[in-house]
């Protein structure tokens, strides 16, 4: 299977998964930071 | 022993009345002018630039239950959304020649460019929602009550600019989707009485959705509304503190 080439019904729930990811990681980040920050 | 009546008010002091000892203008600013040791000391130590953190908060306030931090969430996704809108804007040209192009390229060839726009397009959705049960949240707990009338009002210019931020996004992408649905979103607001066409036009530059169009969208989504979320936001978490904190249960 090529990576650049996904069948179409992998590649789209993929794609929300990868940016459900990020968008939490980023918040996860941001908590973190606030949390360190008021140490 | 004679009483002497008290003055007559005079006119201008009618007018400094009706303007300034009415609910709105209460509504609106807490304490008076600080000509007293308890207004120079309420000012200070409720002011949000020099205490970010109240000094003090409610035990009810510490659950996440309270508010599901849905305000806080939405605030999230609005950074978010800049910080991704803003890598978005590096690439985009909003022109009839090349702004679908420029989105099949963001999404093809720039390196995380999909990512960078399914964030901006995710994102986008969870604001809506999460803005929306934010204010389901302050409807049904009543936060929405005196003294808070005011960050309520904050709150539906907020929804609207959200609202407004999501539609102008739609065109963007210049396909058949974008395309249609400004044509049947502008329709609607062109089937309001007397100042539905001239709003219509106002927000196509035209008759039809085309180039004048995609131009305003872009320039109302990556700069007019945003400023003015920005602003009302920042009125909106300084009301917060202006009106007592959270509301709690009574």
């Amino acid at each position: 299977m090529e990576w650049a080439n996904l069948p179409h019904d992998f590649a789209e729930p993929l794609e929300l998964v990868i940016v459900a990811i990020s968008i939490t990681a980023m918040l996860g980040i941001l908590v973190l930071f606030g949390q360190w920050w008021q140490k | 022993m004679a009483v002497e009546a008290p003055p007559k008010p005079t006119l201008a002091d009618k007018i400094y009345d009706r303007l300034f000892h009415n609910y709105v203008w209460k509504s609106i600013f807490r304490t008076g002018y600080p000509n007293t040791p308890r207004n120079q000391m309420l000012i200070v130590a409720t002011n949000v630039f020099l205490h970010l953190h109240p000094t003090r908060i409610h035990r009810t306030h510490v659950k996440i239950t309270h508010t599901y931090c849905l305000g806080g969430l939405s605030f999230f996704m609005f950074l978010g959304l800049t910080v991704t809108g803003i890598l978005l804007m590096f690439y985009y040209v909003p022109s009839v020649e090349r702004a679908y192009l420029d989105i099949q390229n963001i999404t093809t060839t720039v390196q995380f460019g999909q990512l960078m726009r399914n964030m901006h397009r995710w994102m986008a959705h969870a604001m809506v929602i999460l803005v929306f049960l934010h204010m389901m949240r302050v409807f049904y707990t009543g936060a929405y009550k005196p003294p808070r009338e005011f960050n309520w009002v904050v709150g539906v210019i907020l929804l609207v600019l959200t609202f407004l931020l999501s539609f102008t996004g739609y065109l963007l992408p210049w396909d058949q989707l974008a395309f249609w649905a400004i044509t049947v979103g502008s329709e609607i607001a062109g089937s309001a009485p007397v100042l539905g066409p001239k709003t219509r036009f106002w927000m196509l530059g035209g008759f039809e959705v085309g180039p004048n169009a995609l131009i305003r969208f872009y320039t109302l989504h990556v700069i007019g509304l945003p400023l003015l979320a920005a602003i009302f936001m920042a009125v909106h978490f300084w009301r917060i503190r202006r009106d007592g904190g959270l509301a709690r249960p009574l």
